[in-house]
């Protein structure tokens, strides 16, 4: 994105830059406030953070945790308790 | 080999999470349906079973076919006992209502494990009992799959179905990733990957417990499907068992002393067993998804294993409970047709000292050291006249048959004893017979024609 403060010089052919026109006069570009544009941004960034953080121990709850499993088995033990003799 | 004791030892062992099934046929044998006068023993051995599995921390048992030949009574009476619940998804009371759970949830390892149950016909021809009908699996499975399926990491099946039915259900529903089987074979079986399902087995009467090592992933998907990878495995878990028996025995230097060819190979498998784990290990990362892995050993519960002493005093207890019933005395005909090995002595002197320095002659001794003498399983292949329909008149034997005498071998010869000229004995006795209690089960290196001149060590 470029910087509302600066002017940009377009490319012969138009390039990269194709299509876009910098209509804003040069005493309105000087006087657009930067502070101004920046509380939003931080503050999407801020909210992002905060509902973030708040969903962690949900997601962190959802990711699975496996352990290794040890699994003994048996069957057709058929009664038999001990060997014979 | 076996034996409650042992595995309760063999359980008490230093092992991450785990869960611990059984998947039927626990509490009755064969004969006890064959021979319903083994019944009243074979209940308070049953009893003693369900005691035991509750000590050794039993999350869950299937009911098989051969558990209801006690009875639909008993069986329920076994499960008030049991710290642990018997499942069955399709064994029903003539309402149409579940005896049983048809499945458990359980967390272990971080796993939500669902364990269901599915009760097989009870063999030998013989119907379920007249108050129980077992529902065909189609009726109930895919419905329950559906069920627990969202609240289920790991699906468990204990079926006690026919081999070819399991193999069936792991084909059309790839969400049961195990399926542990009983009353297929007395053999193990090692893991068999079909579809998205592992099957295996365990052999009869309790000598070897199976171990599988499940590193689940959310993927529910087992990684082993090609082949190379399985052979991998397969070869790891024999090393993997090699090299963890001569660690517990000591290391190289103590169990191959004196061998350096010995030692050397197992330096050498040791580090084959490395490299394969590095193997098996790169093998998973290689996969997008992280995939389900096993490895798996059956532990033989080998006579060297010491006993649990809380599992030997309950089974002690209860053999003692069983000897109160042997009191069934009164010989039939067929035990009046033998005289005792004492009466061939007058006769055949040699034959009979050298006979009397046997095992043969020692064989109820055996049984009476280990208080096994009343046991009905046992006593039949440790005394003279007896076989597996009649084992329960062994309280009413003559001392002189107490013993593997000749009559075991060559016949009943009270006809014989009393007029030798007149009726002689058939004569030799055929492999087949040896093999009745010479079974590969419990004598593996039997050998009738180097085995049969112990009887006679005197005699070519």
């Amino acid at each position: 994105m470029q910087s509302p403060t600066k002017s940009v010089r377009l490319p012969a052919g138009g390039g990269a830059y194709a299509g876009h026109v910098d209509t804003a006069p040069a005493w309105g570009r000087q006087r657009q406030p930067r502070e101004k544009k920046m509380p939003v941004a931080a503050a999407t960034l801020c909210l992002f953070l905060v509902l973030f953080t708040l969903s962690l121990p949900t997601v962190l709850a959802a990711a699975p945790n496996f352990q290794e499993l040890a699994l003994f088995y048996t069957n057709d033990v058929g009664g038999q308790t001990e060997p014979c003799g | 080999m076996g034996g409650l004791s042992k595995r309760a030892t063999f359980l008490q062992d230093d092992w991450p999470p785990n869960l611990r099934v059984d998947a039927g046929n626990l509490f009755f044998d064969n004969n006890v349906i064959r021979y319903p006068q083994r019944l009243p023993q074979a209940r308070i051995t049953a009893q003693a079973i369900v005691e035991a599995y509750n000590q050794m921390g039993y999350d869950a048992v299937c009911v098989a076919g051969r558990d209801l030949a006690g009875g639909s009574a008993f069986l329920l009476e076994l499960a008030d006992r049991a710290h642990f619940p018997l499942l069955s998804a399709n064994l029903v009371d003539n309402r149409g209502e579940l005896l049983f759970p048809a499945s458990v949830s359980l967390k272990r390892a971080g796993l939500r494990i669902s364990l269901i149950g599915l009760t097989g016909e009870p063999g030998l021809g013989d119907a379920a009992p007249e108050e129980l009908a077992i529902l065909p699996w189609q009726e109930v499975l895919p419905a329950l799959i559906q069920e627990i399926k969202p609240s289920s990491d790991l699906i468990i099946l204990l079926s006690n179905l026919p081999p070819q039915t399991n193999r069936v259900i792991a084909e059309q529903h790839q969400d049961i990733h195990l399926l542990l089987q009983s009353g297929s074979t007395n053999h193990n079986m090692a893991p068999l990957l079909l579809n998205n399902t592992l099957i295996s087995q365990v052999g009869h009467e309790g000598k070897y417990v199976g171990h599988l090592r499940l590193n689940w992933t959310a993927s529910q998907k087992w990684q082993s499907s090609d082949n190379e990878l399985l052979n991998l495995q397969k070869e790891y878990d024999r090393l993997d068992w090699l090299v963890s028996r001569v660690k517990k025995r000591g290391g190289p230097q103590i169990v191959y002393r004196d061998d350096e060819e010995k030692q050397a190979a197992f330096a050498e498998q040791q580090a084959r067993h490395q490299k394969l784990a590095e193997k098996i290990k790169e093998a998973a990362g290689r996969s997008s998804v992280p995939q389900a892995t096993f490895s798996h050993q059956f532990h033989p519960l080998q006579s060297s294993l010491a006993d649990d002493p809380r599992i030997n005093a309950l089974l002690k207890d209860a053999r003692q409970q069983a000897n109160q019933l042997r009191r069934t005395r009164g010989l039939n005909n067929h035990l009046q047709e033998y005289s005792g090995s004492s009466s061939c002595r007058s006769c055949h002197e040699q034959i009979h000292q050298a006979w009397a320095r046997t095992r043969h002659a020692a064989a109820y001794q055996t049984l009476t050291t280990r208080d096994q003498n009343n046991n009905q399983r046992c006593v039949y292949c440790h005394v003279t006249g007896l076989n597996q329909a009649n084992a329960h008149l062994a309280a009413g034997l003559g001392d002189t048959l107490k013993a593997v005498g000749c009559e075991a071998c060559h016949g009943p010869a009270a006809q014989h004893a009393a007029a030798p000229a007149e009726a002689p004995l058939p004569g030799l006795p055929s492999a087949s017979l040896c093999l009745t209690c010479h079974s590969p089960e419990h004598d593996d290196s039997f050998n009738f024609d180097i085995d049969r001149a112990k009887v006679h060590p005197t005699t070519p």
